[in-house]
């Protein structure tokens, strides 16, 4: 099985294991080893801040020195992508993410780190994190959102009509 | 080609053809567009918690449905279990609209058009819009078309219609509200 930990820097990062392949999401490798950066920001022109724009400046310097592969803007396979899946839906790093691994031919895919709540600054992602959740299903690749996240979850926890439970 | 077109009672409703494909109808549609080939609502309406008015919206709905031959799915007859075999690893369902997505996809059509489905940034159907972009991710994964139509549509778009970090505009993008929201971080 072709596995992958795709690694936000939401609580629950630290669940995540060493033993497969991992892709941190942004700044994590600060945190943490990992196998591969991504990170789809533009912090030139300071949009982030000044703290974002300098540590994004450390991982690419340990990205170097350490041989870790760094996916950005610049070398992303977009047109590939776009192609392959006839979409242009991509609301974050995440997603784009998501979209490597499926284009890459992981099996298995999971998440961590992804935990934002609906009313936070992150909330706004979660449709389109679902919709690359949904291709990797519809796919037939297993993806889990590990922890207390809301990825593929309703608000509520309850399917809607039955009002029963989700388990999955 | 087997083609279903999946219409909601928002705005672009009207655009949705007469003469491609079968023609669903969400919810209370029906009363608006009266030629449908089935009807979708897996609302409960009994115990009057979405109000009296889409209770007797819903009670004529069944009317013309019963005396026009219409087929009616609703949670009574939903085919949960056979659709949920399709999918055995989702039980990922928030609105009338992601069953309908689903059951299409479980019907193996080859291609889904939406049209009046608009779940607009900052309405109260906002956070369906998620589930329903699952379902649109699980068609695009099984290599089925899946079209959101209409101007007004947020569905598979961005909530400021770029595509990240690229700033490029999306095909077809939407903005809430006439007001680009922005995120406050990088992500």
């Amino acid at each position: 099985m072709k596995q992958v930990a795709i690694i936000a820097k939401g609580r629950g990062w630290v669940d995540a294991p060493y033993n497969c392949e991992t892709w941190g999401i942004t700044q994590l490798l600060i945190r943490r080893p990992v196998d591969l950066v991504i990170d789809m920001n533009v912090y030139e022109d300071l949009r982030w801040g000044k703290k974002e724009a300098l540590e994004n400046k450390m991982v690419m310097l340990m990205c170097k020195t350490s041989h870790i592969p760094y996916i950005g803007l610049n070398n992303y396979p977009l047109s590939e992508i776009m192609e392959q899946f006839d979409t242009d839906y991509f609301g974050g790093t995440i997603e784009y993410a998501i979209a490597l691994a499926i284009y890459r031919g992981y099996e298995v895919i999971d998440l961590y780190g992804i935990n934002f709540k609906l009313n936070s600054e992150y909330g706004y992602q979660k449709p389109s994190i679902d919709f690359w959740c949904g291709v990797a299903k519809g796919r037939g690749i297993k993806i889990k959102s590990h922890g207390d996240s809301l990825i593929m979850k309703t608000i509520d926890g309850l399917i809607y009509g039955y009002d029963t439970e989700q388990k999955l | 080609m087997r083609r279903v077109n999946i219409v909601g009672t928002g705005y672009g409703w009207k655009d949705a053809p007469y003469d491609k494909g079968k023609v669903w109808s969400i919810t209370s549609l029906i009363l608006s567009r009266p030629e449908v080939d089935m009807v979708i609502d897996m609302n409960v309406y009994d115990d009057l918690r979405w109000g009296e008015v889409e209770k007797e919206h819903n009670d004529r709905v069944l009317h013309i449905c019963s005396m026009e031959n219409i087929k009616y799915v609703g949670l009574n007859n939903y085919p949960l279990d056979r659709v949920r075999k399709s999918f055995p690893d989702i039980d990922y369902f928030t609105s009338t609209v992601s069953y309908a997505i689903a059951l299409a996809i479980h019907m193996n059509f080859d291609e889904i058009h939406l049209y009046g489905i608009n779940m607009t940034f900052g309405t109260e159907y906002a956070q369906q819009k998620a589930c329903a972009d699952f379902w649109c991710g699980v068609a695009l994964g099984r290599r089925i078309k899946i079209i959101a139509h209409g101007d007004g549509c947020s569905i598979m778009r961005a909530f400021d219609g770029m595509m990240y970090g690229y700033d490029i505009p999306q095909k077809n993008q939407v903005i809430a509200g006439g007001v680009r929201l922005k995120p406050v971080s990088g992500n």
